[in-house]
């Protein structure tokens, strides 16, 4: 009971979490026959039975168990040293037998081993994967301290230096201040670095003022430090004489003086690089000539050939130069020179370079380098020829210019002239109308070129003179330009409005057209929606192979005058067959009495059949007698749902009108039923004889089914006319 | 605050150099007394320093105004506390060290450089080879299954590289040179026993070859001149004396100060040549992109490749106060992130650290360096600080490039500890316990740097069976002294949100050309 509290942070061993109710019951019931458990089980047990208030000697045992739990290395020991036992059944054990060794238990959580003395009492390695807890100097006991096994790392300074005086000296002042003890911190000593140097203001200027986002940069030393040699004393002496020499306009500046001289060295490190670096003594000195230096001048774009001192500066500069065995007049890095040993031994030597590592070779590399080549080679050549073209086009500018300059001052010449002989008139030669109407067309000839640039080749003159030039009447130059925007609104508005005519000459076109194909993909209902019929109109009607979309009055291919149907008796495709009357929307009853025109409408019935009833279908009686009885027949139901009251029989006589039917056929009914073919030409002929027609176009693929007052089936009634009567005078 | 970089992989062979190298001197030492005319390099002579007499190696030797003045080393000494000495600070009524037995008696030895190398190869060899062979078998080189194969196609290349490589090497002979060929040492009794005498060839070979692979700023121990060359930079507003050597051009080191133009980093001899060139130069700051801008400073990133001269420039300076770094190879494959300080006379650079493009090691940095003058102003801390803000960014966990110089590693000892203890304390408020990786992961530092800095702050305890770590007492006294004083001084932190910064991304195809 004393251990608990001093264990307790160390080793967590209770779950806070468990719900006590429900561990006393359980606990309750499986007391003394409990099932093996697992660890944290027995750990909820032994709370519950502490909470229980279970007496002493049985709250005993958990703080046995304890360190068992903690310690790893104790695991893979108990079955050894318990080979028969369960670990549950040790508990009860130790419970029972040894309540009274709790007392004696040491400190240490090694307590557990000393009752089994083959555990090892080395402690194990340090885990930097094990949480390890943080404490201070009051929570624990030195004297339990032992760390020696923990390898000890090197500091990772060279050893020879570890032991060196002062670094020792500042460590064992650290290590004492981190004992506690009050030491002054020792300093390791370096060479003095204090001194000012006075001359700093005039050296550097107080010039700079930091940006203020951060600062990006990509210039090299190189770019930034102007010509790279430096004039020094010997320098000033000779430059010194040499401009006394000179009057005061042709002498040399420094600056000029220092950028002959870096030319020097530049072009002698390119063409001579391993001069001077020879280490035999009195090897004769080869610098390049004059001659040979403007040469390389101008093979390397170098700025010597501009600087007019140069040729007067290189006597001096070769005096120099010699004078230092060919070396550079300013000191330089010593690289390697290729001689491997003696390089490797030089300490002076330095920033050698690093042999690239060996890419992997591979067939496959070996075809993308080829790639990449060929891609970047095709890339140049292409910065060549638009380089070229640019050129071009900046030269044609150029002339461009010329010519415009030209032009202005002979018309400043050609004005001085008017005025001076007083001739008016011919003015519009002085301004440059025609230019500037031409520009304008051309860039609307150019934008139409865009527009539509497969009609025009691109050729092209060359683009206009800048209008700057050409204009003299004071607006800015862009007044009559031609935004390309402008264009493709214009043609958008075009087509707009061309769509719109375009529907409502359709919409005129279709006036008293009932238009069965607007829904013509949907499937037929199998039940007819139940819209209201449709009123009785009077029809005309259209029998057309092709769509009659554009309208027949609109292509005259089509219109009645149209020869085509009939012009060599073969047969054509198409049918045209046409029937015209305008059906007023709305007819008072009167009226629709009166007229006699027989009128029509059409029903979709179940299972979208099509059902067209007629009315005012009317035949004279005369007319009755001349026509066949079986004709007649079709008439025999006409009234029964009619809501007239007509007992007469039906006359025809209005449905043949002419200004009802108009008849221009084309069929192949010639071949299929000649017979009819001529007695319907017949019955054409004479007006008194005629079919009633269903308006029968093609709907939903239903054919055939037609109801009972159907008229007249397609075949048959589609009459054959070769020599149709004569096309009539289109009523509409 | 000064750290150098150089190749891991070689902390497991230092152990064995190290133990092994002293005995083999000290049993070759020839003690007696000297005279002027004696005193040649090599000897050890004892040479008072800050009023007491130090035992220092005399590295070189030159006349002055028709004295003669000795180059040298204080033994336990860091290098940069070299110095040319008058002989009147050489004790001769003590008994010097002479060096090994087989060499002559040295003569009267010119300072310069080749000479001195020269002179050098008699005697270099065989010790070499005495103190190389009994360490090598002990040591456990886990890595160096592959060196086996390397050094042999070096060696057959190299035909015959005893005779004219073995005459190259180190200026000098003492121990710390001895040291720096830990490759080579190892490898040769694994793979060929008979090459024994020779391991400073392979050693050199391997070394060369580690940094072409590598891409590291390793320098080859036998490359270094041991003898500062240079005496004083005017940097800027400051004069600086330089600690080691530094490859600028030889004729440089007769110049009794080198001017460094302070934004274009150029060199020049003659003072009249600079001021010439501060009329012409354009530059204000470090040419690349500015990354980070605070209050205070702003931060760079250039690239090695795309300014060469400006990096080479950079390089050169730095190496005036590192001593492990290398100039061998180019400057390509590095990024370089130089901090500044801005007034209206351009942008200062103060320090700098170099990276890796792409590090097999997981360095997230290469060199690192405050410039001398601006030292011990806390400038080192936001370097560091800014490599792991970085490291952050990227998403890794970044160490510096090993070895570290002595105060490289206090400097980054003692961000760790700031940051680890800051961060503890904060858990231990909280939840209560953090395990090391997950310091690393929320550090962006690797495992290992983390348990070291622990370890050496005493913080790792066993307790009851455990791990713990515990805030001890002195630690937290030393927050709270840091806190304090920040609160005074004011601390100079990193602002993450001010980094305008994407991890660059090299093409596989840069890395095939020289980056």
């Amino acid at each position: 009971m004393i251990l608990q509290p001093k264990r307790e942070p160390v080793k967590q061993p209770l779950p806070p979490h468990s719900p006590p109710k429900q561990h006393c019951s359980r606990c309750i019931q499986t007391e003394g026959k409990r099932p093996p458990t697992n660890r944290s089980d027995r750990k909820k047990d032994r709370q519950k039975d502490r909470q229980n208030g279970r007496p002493q000697k049985k709250a005993g045992p958990d703080r046995i168990l304890t360190p068992r739990t903690t310690p790893d290395r104790f695991k893979p020991q108990e079955p050894a040293l318990h080979p028969s036992t369960s670990s549950k059944t040790l508990d009860h054990d130790l419970l029972v037998t040894v309540p009274s060794m709790i007392v004696l238990l040491p400190l240490k959580s090694d307590g557990f081993s000393s009752f089994y003395p083959p555990a090892n009492p080395r402690p194990r390695k340090l885990s930097t994967k094990a949480a390890l807890q943080v404490i201070d100097d009051s929570q624990i006991d030195v004297t339990d301290d032992d760390t020696r096994h923990i390898a000890t790392i090197e500091s990772g300074v060279e050893r020879t230096e570890e032991v060196e005086h002062h670094l020792q000296a500042a460590i064992s002042a650290a290590n004492a201040a981190a004992l506690g003890s009050k030491v002054k911190a020792a300093f390791i000593p370096t060479p003095d670095a204090s001194k000012v140097a006075a001359n700093y203001d005039n050296l550097y200027r107080k010039v700079y003022a930091h940006p203020h986002s951060y600062v990006r940069f990509s210039s090299t030393v190189e770019d930034t430090s102007g010509s790279l040699y430096c004039i020094d004393e010997e320098d000033d002496e000779y430059l010194a004489t040499f401009n006394s020499k000179r009057s005061q306009g042709t002498q040399c500046s420094e600056d000029k003086f220092e950028e002959a001289i870096s030319e020097y060295e530049m072009l002698t490190s390119l063409k001579q690089p391993f001069l001077g670096l020879s280490e035999e003594e009195n090897l004769p000195i080869h610098l390049m000539t004059y001659e040979e230096m403007e040469e390389a001048a101008f093979e390397s774009d170098s700025k010597l050939a501009d600087n007019p001192w140069a040729k007067d500066l290189y006597t001096w500069w070769e005096q120099r130069r010699v004078k230092r065995k060919g070396k550079p007049l300013m000191s330089i890095l010593k690289f390697e020179q290729g001689q491997i040993d003696k390089d490797d031994g030089d300490p002076y030597v330095c920033f050698r370079r690093r042999e690239h590592r060996p890419a992997r070779k591979t067939r496959r590399t070996d075809a993308q380098s080829i790639d990449k080549l060929k891609r970047l080679r095709l890339d140049m050549e292409r910065v060549r020829s638009l380089g070229k073209c640019l050129q071009q086009r900046e030269d044609t500018k150029k002339e461009n210019q010329v010519l415009e300059a030209r032009v202005y001052f002979t018309r400043c010449k050609l004005k001085k002239y008017k005025r001076d002989f007083g001739i008016t008139g011919d003015d519009d030669d002085l301004v440059n109308k025609v230019g500037r109407a031409l520009t304008s067309l051309h860039i609307y000839d150019s934008c139409a070129n865009i527009l539509q640039p497969r009609k025009r080749t691109v050729e092209q003159p060359p683009a206009p003179a800048p209008k700057a030039v050409v204009r003299h009447d004071f607006k800015p130059p862009e007044a009559d330009l031609v935004q390309l925007d402008d264009l493709h609104k214009l043609r958008r508005l075009n087509i707009e409005q061309l769509v719109l005519e375009n529907r409502k000459k359709r919409q005129s076109n279709n006036a008293g057209w009932r238009d069965q194909t607007v829904e013509a993909f949907q499937k037929p209902l199998l039940t007819p929606p139940p819209d209201k019929p449709q009123p009785f109109r009077q029809v005309r009607t259209y029998y057309a192979r092709q769509l009659l979309s554009p309208p027949p009055s609109a292509s005259p291919s089509l219109s009645p005058s149209s020869p085509t149907p009939r012009t060599n008796g073969i047969l054509q495709p198409r049918i045209t067959f046409q029937t015209a009357s305008p059906a007023p929307a709305k007819r008072k009853r009167e009226e629709e009495d009166e007229s006699e025109a027989a009128r029509f409408r059409i029903r979709t019935g179940r299972n979208s059949r099509i059902m067209i009833d007629r009315r005012g279908m009317k035949l004279t009686k005369k007319d009755a007698e001349h026509i066949d009885e079986r004709v007649l027949d079709r008439f025999a139901f006409d009234h029964d749902d009619s809501d007239e009251d007509q007992d007469e029989l039906p006359v025809a006589r209005a449905y043949n009108r002419d200004n009802n039917l108009l008849f221009t056929a084309n069929l192949f009914l010639q071949q299929v039923m000649p017979k009819r073919h001529d007695s319907l030409a017949q019955s054409l002929q004479s007006p008194a004889t005629g079919y009633p027609h269903g308006h029968i176009t093609s709907i939903n693929g239903v054919s055939g089914n037609f109801g009972s007052h159907l008229t007249t089936p397609i075949t048959p009634s589609a009459p054959h006319a070769p020599h149709a009567p004569s096309p009539m005078n289109h009523s509409a | 605050m000064i750290l150098d970089p150089c190749k891991a992989g070689y902390t497991d062979i230092m152990v064995t150099r190290d133990g092994s190298q002293e005995p083999a001197v000290e049993k070759e030492v020839i003690k007696g007394y000297a005279t002027i005319a004696t005193l040649a390099i090599g000897v050890k002579a004892w040479v008072e320093k800050d009023g007491e007499y130090r035992q220092a190696e005399i590295l070189s030797k030159n006349m002055r105004k028709g004295e003669p003045v000795f180059y040298v080393h204080y033994q336990d000494f860091n290098k940069r506390l070299d110095e040319w000495v008058t002989a009147s600070r050489i004790d001769l009524s003590q008994e010097v060290e002479f060096p090994v037995p087989e060499k002559p008696a040295p003569p009267k030895k010119e300072q310069s450089y080749p000479n001195l190398k020269n002179q050098k190869k008699d005697k270099k060899l065989p010790r070499d080879s005495m103190v190389s062979t009994p360490d090598t078998p002990s040591t456990p080189v886990a890595s160096s299954i592959i060196r086996p194969l390397k050094r042999a196609r070096v060696v057959a290349e190299g035909e015959h590289p005893s005779p004219s490589s073995v005459a190259t090497p180190a200026p000098d002979d003492d121990g710390i040179d001895v040291v720096e060929t830990p490759a080579g040492n190892v490898v040769a009794p694994l793979t060929d026993p008979s090459r024994e005498g020779e391991p400073e060839v392979f050693s050199k070979e391997k070394e060369i070859e580690k940094l072409r692979t590598s891409g590291s700023m390793t320098q080859s121990a036998h490359e270094v001149a041991r003898v500062r060359n240079l005496s004083k930079l005017q940097m800027g507003r400051y004069e600086v004396e330089t600690w080691y050597f530094s490859p600028y051009p030889s004729e440089l080191t007769e110049c009794d100060v080198v001017y460094i133009c302070e934004f274009c980093l150029s060199y020049f001899g003659e003072e009249r040549r600079f001021q010439r060139h501060r009329l012409k130069c354009e530059l204000f700051h470090p040419p690349g992109n500015e990354i980070y801008r605070d209050e205070h400073i702003s931060f760079f990133e250039i690239d090695g490749r795309r300014q060469r001269t400006w990096c080479r420039n950079l390089c050169l300076l730095s190496k005036c106060f590192l001593d492990h770094k290398t100039l061998y190879y180019d400057v390509d494959p590095f990024l370089f992130y130089c901090m500044t300080s801005r007034d209206e006379y351009g942008c200062h650079l103060l320090g700098y650290f170099s990276k890796e493009k792409e590090s097999a090691e997981n360095y997230n940095v290469a060199c690192i360096l405050t410039l001398p003058q601006y030292q011990r102003l806390g400038y080192g801390r936001l370097l560091i600080a800014f490599s792991y803000e970085l490291s952050k960014r990227e998403g890794k966990l970044g160490s510096p490039e090993k070895p570290l110089s002595d105060l490289g590693l206090l400097g980054y000892r003692a961000f760790w500890q700031e940051v680890i203890v800051d961060l503890l304390v904060e858990v231990k408020d909280n939840k209560g316990e953090i395990s090391v990786d997950e310091i690393a992961t929320r550090l962006a530092m690797t495992a290992n740097d983390v348990v070291h800095t622990l370890q050496n702050l005493n913080m790792i305890k066993y307790f009851k069976g455990q791990h713990v770590i515990c805030l001890t007492a002195g630690v937290l006294a030393q927050r709270e002294a840091l806190l304090e004083k920040q609160k005074v001084k004011g601390k100079r932190t990193i602002d993450s949100s001010l980094l305008k910064w994407k991890p660059p991304v090299f093409l596989p195809a840069a890395k095939t050309w020289n980056w």
